[in-house]
């Protein structure tokens, strides 16, 4: 049975796994940076791109080890070349081409957001194509019609700042901490989430697209007027992420009438109150609702060894030798998007 | 550290140009030297290989693998960390650092004292003073301005590097180069942990 080394390390977590054709994660392990940016408040890509440099090669060797193989056991070897932070992704890119290299294998250049597309796949097999997912994080915030491997139609992406980025910057307004998704929800769940009026941007819009710059500074204005709570502030803030979250995706999943079912991937999918909304989405249409668990969410590696499994298995065939790419759409044919986030 | 480096080694460098050597229990075999500021990446494992391929390809296996530590580019020195790393494991190799400056030294007068000058970032010098045939380090990696560096030269017996304004005696200014491993005791290789030698901002 085809086995791929998966290596990832496009944003703050390095992360290196072994899959099989049939699914199965034979060791994984995940080094969060978190420690390395929470005195900055956001991930700074040099410092991101030191620790990479550190933990990659020891955790491709303890990942082996965890599973008792060698790396001529491995088929495969699948390293994320984007997009994210260049820095970091040159690392992995260049550890796997120089593992590919030594032990004679192929090496796949994975782009990072096809492994989120592919990676509910990973742990629900009876997902069908196509389906509607919905990539929401701290660097993407996109709806794409998942139509097949490598076919991929993207419906809504972010004109601004992408949802994860909202959570962690407004957890840096309100003193809250790195990262701040969780930290956001941990202080929200003590606040009212009617009590500050906050903008909805772009909700129930003609145009598909998120925004989330107006509601941020709509939280610093509140944050300066001195007259909320700390818990308020989150509560109201995580409601209007919810409501926009939701909204955009019921027009996505009317926009897309042959979905199998919706599905949610990427960090901000772990939020409980952003999970609960959209699931509701799906039931209201009804539709399955595939949100794979968290450490499937979150960037990992099982998901780049995984979409270059799903590749294998369509009878594709790896790039040669890909480069690093800061961007890389998902839709290569999508309309630019005004002002849209770097990688959209 | 190893008294000698038995088999072959794969020595590369890339915190400046682009420079990879291959040994043979410690002699030259082969080398391969690209000019080069960016794209260290996209261009290394393709010139590893291309290096090997009179000796086998990847199935040469080398024995050792030594990577050049700086200081240097901080994006080069990663790549080529990433890529010694990942060969050492395939290939069962044992793994060590050699700092740019110490590889820039070996092919200097080995009498008094030495200094190294390699041209950094934003028109500042990394330098690193060496003394006897020992190349006892007497001054520690620093990132300098060029005046400084010329200033420190005074009280040097030789100038060996990259920065062509600071060379005297007729010396070529050169990048560190990986085949220049093979006139470096192997005692002065030490770990491959990179060296993140700052130069100043620009006030």
């Amino acid at each position: 049975m085809t086995l791929v080394l998966g290596i990832e390390s496009s944003c703050d977590e390095t992360a290196v796994a072994l899959v099989t054709a049939d699914g199965r994660v034979l060791a994984e392990r995940i080094a969060s940076q978190e420690a390395e940016h929470r005195p900055f408040g956001g991930v700074v890509p040099e410092l991101a791109a030191r620790a990479h440099a550190e933990r990659v090669g020891p955790m491709v060797q303890a990942v082996l080890a965890d599973a008792g193989l060698a790396l001529s056991d491995v088929d495969a070897v699948a390293a994320t070349a984007g997009p994210g932070l260049v820095g970091g992704v040159m690392v992995g890119l260049v550890t796997g081409k120089a593992l590919a290299f030594a032990a004679d294998k192929p090496l796949w250049g994975v782009n990072h957001l096809e492994g989120h597309a592919l990676s509910p796949r990973l742990v629900a097999p009876e997902l069908q194509f196509p389906y509607l997912l919905l990539l929401v994080s701290g660097g993407h915030c996109q709806l794409i019609a998942v139509e097949g491997v490598g076919a991929y139609r993207r419906l809504a992406t972010t004109i601004d700042d992408a949802a994860g980025e909202a959570f962690d910057k407004v957890a840096k307004m309100l003193g809250l901490g790195f990262p701040g998704g969780p930290a956001v929800e941990i202080a929200a769940q003590h606040g009212d989430p009617k009590s500050v009026p906050l903008p909805r941007p772009l909700l129930g819009s003609g145009e598909p697209h998120f925004s989330f710059a107006g509601l941020k500074t709509a939280v610093l204005r509140a944050v300066d007027s001195g007259r909320y709570a700390v818990p308020d502030i989150a509560a109201s803030f995580q409601a209007a992420v919810t409501d926009c979250l939701a909204d955009r995706t019921t027009r996505a999943v009317r926009a897309m009438p042959d979905a199998t079912a919706l599905v949610v991937a990427g960090g901000v999918a772990a939020n409980k109150a952003v999970r609960a909304a959209l699931e509701a989405v799906a039931v209201q249409h009804g539709l399955p609702f595939i949100a794979p668990p968290l450490k499937l969410c979150t960037d990992n590696a099982a998901m780049i060894a995984w979409a270059a499994q799903e590749r294998i298995a369509a009878g594709l065939a790896p790039e040669p030798d890909p480069q690093a790419r800061p961007r890389w759409p998902l839709d290569l044919s999508a309309e630019p998007v005004r002002g849209a986030g770097v990688k959209a | 550290m190893p008294d000698r480096l038995t088999g072959r080694t794969l020595v590369i460098a890339t915190g400046h140009d682009l420079s990879l050597a291959l040994l043979q229990d410690g002699r030259l075999l082969a080398h391969r030297d690209q000019a080069m500021v960016k794209g260290h990446a996209e261009a290394l494992v393709p010139a590893i290989a291309e290096l090997l391929a009179p000796f086998g390809g990847p199935a040469c296996r080398p024995e050792h693998v030594v990577v050049e530590t700086g200081p240097g580019s901080f994006t080069g020195l990663r790549v080529g960390l990433a890529a010694a790393r990942a060969l050492a494991l395939a290939w069962g190799a044992s793994l060590f650092g050699v700092r740019s400056t110490q590889l820039a030294a070996a092919t200097a007068p080995n009498d008094g004292r030495l200094l190294v000058v390699l041209e950094a970032p934003r028109g500042q010098i990394w330098a690193e003073g060496f003394e006897g045939a020992g190349r006892r380090t007497i001054l520690p990696p620093v990132a300098i301005s060029p005046d400084e560096a010329a200033g420190l030269a005074n009280g040097y017996d030789h100038v060996a590097g990259s920065a062509p304004a600071l060379m005297r005696d007729g010396v070529a200014a050169q990048p560190p180069r990986a085949a220049a491993l093979a006139q470096l005791e192997p005692g002065a290789l030490g770990a491959a942990e990179l060296l993140y030698v700052r130069a100043a901002e620009p006030a």
